[in-house]
């Protein structure tokens, strides 16, 4: 039984081995060191026995407080953030480097007037291209984030507030979000070689532009994504956590006071006794009429958010792809 | 149908007209010369056929169909000038992908054809002479098996053996598949043995377009005295005349030489060279009139 091999991706494995070959070793080594590390972490846990005092993520609990190898565990060593780092790193990385290179080299070689003047038309080459790369790129970034995740699920535990959903190490760092990520990048390159068309000066568009659109994503884009649809509730002031569930995520809070009025809480502050003990600061804030706010996701929504970050991803990347489809087709050569 | 056809075709890059008002249609199975001076147009006129530039103004078909259609691309083979060809990769991987990006391919002619001229199938095209890649870059175009063949310039980097070679080969495919050629060299003399049809671009627009056998029929090599070659204007209509001392030479179209002139038959390269120096000159047909 032979199998049918799409046109573009049979060209795409002979005109672009050595771009597949590096990211599939870049995401390779990438996962081969969380398995190693997350293994050598179980290994230490499980000769320690304090397996049974590390919860799952997701109860919020830690057993077994006082134990010393647990503690010994905490500080064996911190959480490095330079592993999540990497990994953020690793798309544009690739899309710089795998994803760029093949759209600038047909124009700077020429070699783009032998392959637009086949039975392939220009468009259907560079969209087979880009997908066959594409796929390869968002697959081995899903099999990066399962070992992340299998690793995270240990390692969270060395500094960090284990179990909290919300974090971007944990919310940028899923299958999911790294197989986005990943295409976004990719098309990112797409559409500034098709536009800039030489190698270089693409690079450093695209070094710009990305790190443009990280500015914009990750401190404000998703930031007030997680405010849309968030739940508002009255709290207590003096337990602020009280009926959340510590892997919720609290958006704001903020008092009111007489009228439903919202009240700054520096003029709160300087109307409280000055020997007022904390357990009376929610019955004092009654007395006065004001009201202590909270908005916040409940943990369980963390994935419609995962979801719809997601979308948001896929649709800039496809947007990216459509403009340098379009660009192909108004420009098609020089 | 015409192979290619061409009306009032204009190309501008930002304020340069590169071509204008070309206007062309030329039959099936021609073996035609492109000729013209350096930035007369060749490159931009052929790079519209193929369908790598679109045309800025007028409407072109080639084999029916707009260039860079299905259609077109299909029947259509190109090789450009600078032989573009995937210098890292091996000859072998080249066809494989060629014969991937291709509808019709036959690879047994490519594999004979390089067998033939012993290009290695394992070497890199980058480590190729100039000539070989354009052996490649040839065998690549042919072995789609087209209908129309547009090679801008394909023997510059060939040796003459090799340019025999190659036209002997490329003849053989006109004659056995009925291939359409459109040869472009701004060396006239390369492509005097094998067109029958002749394209004369100068300055971005066409001087001539017509099947050699008429131009040369109608086209003589007049001898006569320097003194008369003012007059001779008024008798026939000379497309240009040079003086040599006592003795005068012109280029007219004409069947029959003025009395007192001698009368030769012209070479295409006089025809060419001559309407050259002459760009006010034309032998255009209108469209309707060509088809």
């Amino acid at each position: 039984m032979t199998i049918a091999v799409p046109p573009m991706t049979r060209v795409t494995w002979y005109r672009h081995r050595a771009a597949l070959a590096g990211i599939i070793a870049v995401f390779g080594v990438a996962t081969a060191f969380l398995i190693f590390d997350g293994v050598v972490l179980r290994s230490w846990v499980d000769a320690h026995h304090i397996a049974g005092c590390l919860v799952t993520a997701g109860s919020g609990k830690v057993k077994c407080h006082r134990s010393a190898a647990l503690i010994s565990f905490y500080d064996k060593t911190t959480f490095r953030p330079d592993i999540p780092w990497s990994l953020i790193a690793i798309a544009p990385a690739l899309a710089l480097f795998a994803g760029l290179p093949w759209v600038t080299r047909e124009f700077d070689t020429g070699s783009f007037r032998y392959t637009w003047v086949q039975s392939i038309s220009p468009r259907r080459w560079l969209l087979g291209t880009f997908g066959s790369l594409a796929v390869i790129a968002a697959a081995a970034a899903v099999l990066c984030g399962l070992a992340f995740g299998w690793w995270f699920r240990l390692a969270q535990w060395q500094g960090l507030y284990p179990g909290y959903p919300w974090y971007w190490e944990h919310f940028e760092l899923t299958p999911l979000s790294m197989a986005c990520w990943t295409l976004l990048a990719m098309a990112l390159a797409l559409v500034i070689g098709v536009v800039v068309r030489r190698t270089v000066p693409a690079m450093a568009a695209f070094v710009l532009t990305y790190g443009a659109w990280l500015f914009f994503a990750d401190p404000w884009l998703r930031p007030h994504l997680f405010t849309i649809g968030t739940v508002v509730k009255p709290q207590s002031w003096a337990s602020p956590s009280q009926g959340l569930s510590y892997q919720d995520n609290m958006v704001d809070n903020w008092f009111t006071g007489p009228g439903d009025h919202r009240v700054a809480i520096g003029s709160i502050l300087r109307r409280i006794p000055p020997n007022l003990p904390d357990t009376n600061l929610d019955q004092w804030l009654a007395r006065n009429h004001y009201t202590y706010w909270i908005s916040y996701q409940p943990a369980d929504r963390v994935w419609i958010f995962q979801l719809a970050w997601a979308a948001i991803l896929l649709t800039a990347a496809a947007a990216c792809v459509l403009a340098a489809a379009w660009l192909l087709r108004k420009r098609p050569a020089q | 149908m015409s192979a290619i056809e061409a009306d009032r075709v204009g190309k501008r890059y930002r304020r340069t007209w590169a071509l204008r008002e070309c206007t062309l249609a030329i039959p099936p199975g021609q073996v035609v010369a492109l000729a013209g001076p350096n930035g007369a147009g060749k490159t931009t006129l052929l790079r519209v056929l193929a369908g790598l530039a679109a045309p800025s103004q007028g409407q072109v078909r080639v084999l029916g169909s707009p260039p860079g259609s299905p259609q077109a691309r299909d029947g259509v083979s190109y090789v450009d000038q600078q032989m573009p060809l995937y210098r890292s990769l091996r000859v072998r991987d080249i066809l494989s992908v060629a014969e991937a990006l291709n509808n019709r391919w036959d690879r047994d002619l490519a594999l004979a054809r390089l067998e033939a001229v012993g290009i290695p199938l394992r070497r890199r095209a980058g480590q190729l002479s100039g000539g070989q890649q354009a052996q490649v870059a040839l065998t690549l175009a042919l072995a789609r098996r087209p209908e129309l063949l547009l090679l801008d310039e394909p023997l510059a980097s060939l040796d003459p053996l090799a340019r025999q070679d190659v036209m002997g080969w490329l003849m053989t495919s006109v004659a056995e598949d009925g291939l359409s050629v459109v040869f472009s060299s701004h060396v006239v003399s390369e492509l005097e043995r094998v067109a029958n049809y002749l394209v004369v671009l100068s300055a971005g627009q066409v001087q001539v377009a017509a099947p050699v056998d008429s131009l040369l029929a109608t086209h003589l090599a007049l001898i006569g005295p320097a003194d008369s070659a003012d007059s001779l204007a008024g008798q026939v209509e000379v497309v240009t005349i040079t003086r040599a001392g006592r003795q005068a030479q012109a280029l007219a179209r004409t069947t029959s030489a003025p009395p007192g002139w001698s009368r030769r038959p012209v070479t295409m390269e006089e025809l060419v060279l001559g309407y050259l120096k002459r760009p006010q000159a034309r032998v255009v047909p209108e469209l309707a009139a060509l088809r």
